[in-house]
């Protein structure tokens, strides 16, 4: 392990064994992920797809290290998760791992600028705000710095929560249907920055309802009713 | 706050009225019942005893008469206690002169009078000088008016309600309140009767062991007199007003209560408001201490900030009181105001550190999802 990073070199970054994941809703249980298998490797942009209520979420959820798996191990970057505490945890997710969200969870009273600084500001670096500025100018959005979330349209939030995962240069960004809710041309100029990311070397996990975002993975996965086929 | 300062201000400024009654001061006085005014058991030999036992203070024996006068020129008639007494009366206790001076020795007269009386005889004002008749049981009698004092019971009539360990005393001062005019006695004959005596006891010497000696021997020689100290009536005032500003903190207690379960409701609802953001703060970064710290910070900022804004309206509304209602200056004590202003912080603090840490504990992925 390199000390300095704190980032080793092994090949697999992503590693699912086993996991299942049950919720209790009142007396139900629904099973949202059953017996998930999945090696990913530094580099590769992973594309699932699956229709709605298959567990997409939840899977990427436990991938970012936001929940935990009911059975299983899930290893990043070789390490049990299942043995962080909160602070690793905390870590882990502030400066390894890059998450765009289904639904953007930006900060509504904060500008654009603010809402990337965020996870630097945690993580206690230095030159914040060129950082943030830098991300948000190769989403395309370095005129629209100031504004809030509520200022902006629907895409640019889109563009504002994936500048805010790249900013900290994680080791993996996990995106949630990042061109779920928008129109085609829109979601083609925010595919050509996941597709950049990728050139760049970013490992990338992608959600997606669309074939066509979807054939740009290395990798097509698909999900169905909690079950992983390739 | 307010409450606060004003309580304290009465007790400053209470102090400093009272201390004007004379600190060194001994009051001798009989018993007040008929028997003891008519026979007068306490004779002029009486106040030999006294001064020893007040080890060579000064002493001014005085003797109480009702009596009725009236100046010629206006024909204005009064009914008023008569005090007779000798001119160290003067040097003893404490006068509060507003025109003249006291008796000075010999000027049998002359006579003093209370402010009241100044101004029902001569209401043109400048009593100095000017004669009056009075009838006592000796006879009518010419005196000229040498001074004009304010009422030396004013002070202690405002007070007296807070002296609960003196109640005889207290009663004793009200049947003095009789308005009153100042006169040289004859004091030479042993066997007079007289009502009592002030004595002002030497430098470096107690008044209240003083007091207290005076008390053993009147009762020792079977006289049916009652020694106390100003000073111990002071004392005595202070404390009655302590107990009062107590209850009235015992009061500000329970509005602490009330409020604090009010900061709690608030700052619990505050808190649940801002799930969403401390949410969202947390999948990007920060821990569990960050938020409960982010959280007590900025109360602390605002308990801190509206402490302060706190004092400069209790400033304000203690000048308006000052300025409309009360006779007294509100005192804003330092350490008073750091307790007020500590136990807001202090509360507001525990208020929020619980929510806090209940919304730090949440799952924010769960929060995210019904957001
Ligand atoms: N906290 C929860 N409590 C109960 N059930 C849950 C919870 N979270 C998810 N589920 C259920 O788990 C299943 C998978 O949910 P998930 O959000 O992962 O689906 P998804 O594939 O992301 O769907 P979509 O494409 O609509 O976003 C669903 O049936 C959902 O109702
Ligand atoms: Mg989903």
């Amino acid at each position: 392990m390199n000390k300095k990073t704190g980032k080793t070199n092994n090949r697999i970054l992503l590693h699912l064994n086993g996991i299942r994941k049950t919720y209790q809703d009142g007396i139900l249980k629904v099973h949202a992920l059953k017996d998930i298998n999945l090696e990913a490797e530094r580099g590769e942009l992973i594309s699932i797809m699956g229709p709605s209520g298959s567990g997409k979420s939840t899977l990427l959820h436990i991938l970012g290290c936001l929940d935990h798996p009911t059975q299983g191990q899930y290893y990043f970057d070789g390490e049990n998760t299942a043995t962080f505490d909160d602070r690793q945890l905390t870590l882990t997710r502030n400066k390894r791992i890059g998450f765009v969200f289904q639904s953007f969870n930006l900060l509504h009273r904060e500008t654009a600028l603010e809402n990337v600084s965020l996870p630097l500001m945690y993580a206690g670096e230095s030159g914040i705000q060129s950082k943030a500025q830098e991300a948000l100018e190769k989403v395309g959005l370095g005129a629209r710095l100031n504004h809030r979330p509520g200022q902006l349209s629907g895409g640019e939030q889109q563009r504002v929560a994936i500048a805010r995962a790249m900013v900290k240069k994680p080791d993996v960004i996990l995106a949630d249907e990042p061109t779920g809710n928008l129109d085609s041309q829109v979601g083609k100029n925010i595919m050509r920055v996941f597709q950049q990311m990728h050139e760049e070397g970013m490992t990338i996990i992608l959600i997606t309802h669309n074939p066509e975002v979807a054939q740009l993975g290395t990798r097509l996965l698909k999900l169905h009713d909690g079950q992983l086929e390739e | 706050m307010t409450i606060m300062a004003v309580l304290s201000g009465i007790k400053v400024q209470m102090y400093e009225d009272l201390k004007q009654v004379g600190l060194d001061v001994v009051n001798v006085q009989l018993v007040p019942n008929l028997e003891n005014l008519f026979i007068g058991p306490l004779v002029t030999e009486d106040t030999q005893w006294m001064q020893e036992q007040s080890k060579g203070g000064l002493l001014a024996p005085f003797r109480a008469d009702m009596a009725v006068g009236a100046n010629l020129e206006n024909q204005q008639t009064l009914e008023f206690l008569i005090l007779e007494t000798t001119h160290e009366w003067g040097n003893i206790v404490p006068l509060n002169i507003s025109e003249g001076r006291f008796i000075y020795k010999g000027e049998t007269e002359f006579c003093v009078l209370d402010e009241w009386i100044a101004d029902r005889f001569f209401p043109e004002g400048n009593a100095v000088g000017k004669e009056l008749f009075i009838n006592a049981s000796e006879g009518i009698r010419n005196l000229t008016v040498a001074g004009v004092l304010k009422d030396p019971f004013e002070v202690r009539k405002k007070f007296d309600e807070l002296d609960f360990a003196g109640s005889a005393r207290s009663t004793l001062n009200r049947m003095l309140e009789f308005k009153s005019i100042y006169i040289l006695g004859d004091f030479s004959e042993p066997h007079e009767p007289i009502h009592g005596a002030v004595i002002k006891v030497p430098k470096d010497i107690d008044a209240l062991s003083t007091a207290k000696s005076i008390q053993k021997e009147a009762k020792r020689r079977d006289l049916p007199a009652i020694a106390w100290a100003r000073s111990q009536w002071v004392d005595n005032v202070m404390r009655g007003a302590d107990l009062t500003t107590q209850v009235a903190g015992m009061l500000w207690i329970v509005v602490l209560l009330v409020t604090s379960v009010m900061i709690l409701t608030i700052s619990l609802v505050a808190i649940r408001e801002r799930y969403y953001e401390l949410a969202v703060r947390r999948t990007e970064g920060a821990r569990r201490l960050q938020i409960v710290s982010q959280l007590l910070l900025e109360n602390m900022i605002l308990s801190l900030t509206g402490g302060f804004l706190a004092i400069g309206l209790a400033h304000g509304a203690g000048y308006l009181l000052e300025t409309r209602y009360l006779s007294w200056s509100p005192a804003f004590l330092p350490h008073e105001m750091a307790l007020a202003i500590g136990l807001g912080a202090g509360l507001g603090a525990l208020a929020t550190i619980l929510p806090a840490y209940r919304a730090a504990s949440l799952d924010p992925v769960k929060i995210l999802r019904i957001a």
